[in-house]
């Protein structure tokens, strides 16, 4: 199965994850989102690298899809991959929610595999968008310890010993509130700045 | 997202082509059942030409290993057989999944399996089954959304009853020849 690749701004989430089906990432079945709490901030748009990094330069690119949402790029040593994201606001926190917008699997993998997957939401605390993007994703190994000692405090699944949520939008976002101002759900904040290696997209 | 809109090679898979996982298994431990005859390989009785090769092998709890083989492709699954009633199904989820190298490994992280359901009608001397027709799954919880908990995105739909409700659900429409209506029928791989 896969081996790890950086996010390497975002160390914490690298550690969390074991990217094969036992992976302990944990995404969700319902966005964290709804509607309502979306908006757009046009400051987002662009392509922006880590700050420490030098070589390899992982980017991640935000176009605007419509008026509430954009579509994420990611690059990272010749591999891409394409998310709808969502930002979104919970009382005076920011979040983002990412869904990947396409999948690619090996070619010497039946068909039939592909029909079993369902693509999952992630989430990210967005401390702040400029000057630098600052942001955490969850702390999974706080959330899975959380759970395990707390499981009616959201609703899950566990398939293979992976976590996955399947807590409905409003129950998500109850949670996101309690836990976001702790420290402990968002922990590790990583910082982005605006891409040197080529000018920032579609800003406006 | 149009990865779960794919039209599989094979007779069976076909039938996949617009199917709507479960988060949650379709069995319990109680309903599951161990049939050895299950064990060994099968293929597609009208196919001769490169036809599909489902290979099932004896797993642990009662569970089989199973390998689906065609044209140099392969994917694994957990398929476990179970009995609600008189009729029998298995549940398959994939055990491994492999995504294409050039795609950035956060996918991979988003991504999670989900079970499909299988009617088994039939496995001795031919297997005999039949994929949960989510074409008319998806008209039916269009018109009765509270019949069974699911989520729709645009990627398709997701079910997140429980496994007392899957069960519930799927003895209330066994009788309706709706559920489960194209059988496929398998047969031994003849030795080499």
């Amino acid at each position: 199965m896969k081996n790890i690749v950086a996010v390497a701004c975002l160390a914490v989430f690298l550690t969390a994850c074991d990217l094969s089906l036992n992976f302990t990432c944990i995404s969700s079945v319902f966005p964290f989102y709804t509607d309502k709490d979306t908006v757009f901030e046009p400051q987002l748009l662009g392509t922006w690298q880590d700050k420490d990094q030098t070589n390899d330069v992982e980017e991640w690119t935000f176009e605007q899809t419509t008026n509430k949402s954009y579509q994420f790029t990611i690059v990272d040593d010749n591999k891409t991959a394409k998310f709808d994201a969502h930002l979104f606001r919970l009382g005076q926190s920011q979040f983002l929610d990412l869904t990947p917008s396409e999948c690619k699997y090996d070619a010497k993998q039946s068909e039939m595999v592909a029909l079993f997957l369902i693509p999952g939401h992630l989430v990210l605390q967005v401390e702040q968008i400029a000057p630098d993007l600052k942001m955490a994703w969850l702390n999974f190994d706080w959330l899975e310890s959380f759970i395990t000692n707390n499981p009616a405090a959201l609703a899950h699944q566990k398939e293979s010993d992976r976590l996955i949520l399947i807590a409905d939008t409003p129950a998500l976002q109850k949670f996101l509130v309690e836990h976001s101002n702790t420290n402990e759900l968002f922990s590790h904040f990583g910082t982005l700045i605006r891409s040197k290696r080529k000018p920032a997209m579609k800003t406006q | 997202m149009k990865t779960r809109n794919l039209i599989a090679i094979g007779a069976a898979a076909v039938l996949l082509a617009a199917c709507i996982p479960s988060v949650n298994p379709f069995y319990q431990d109680k309903d599951l059942v161990f049939d050895p005859h299950l064990v060994g390989e099968w293929q597609e009785m009208e196919t001769t030409n490169n036809p599909e090769v489902w290979t099932f092998e004896q797993a642990t709890n009662k569970g089989y290993d199973l390998v689906i083989s065609q044209r140099g492709k392969t994917g694994k699954f957990s398929a476990h057989l179970f009995q609600l009633k008189d009729a029998q199904f298995l549940d398959l989820i994939p055990t491994d999944c492999n995504y294409a190298t050039n795609q950035a490994d956060l996918v991979a992280a988003s991504m999670f399996p989900g079970h499909l359901l299988m009617r088994v009608a039939q496995i001795e001397p031919e297997l005999k089954f039949a994929f949960c027709d989510y074409d008319w799954l998806g008209k039916y919880l269009e018109t009765n959304s509270v019949a069974l908990a699911h989520h729709v995105e645009a990627g398709g739909g997701i079910i997140t009853a429980g496994s007392g409700d899957l069960q519930k659900f799927i003895l209330n429409h066994l009788g309706t020849n709706e559920m489960f209506k194209e059988f496929v029928t398998m047969v031994r791989r003849p030795k080499p």
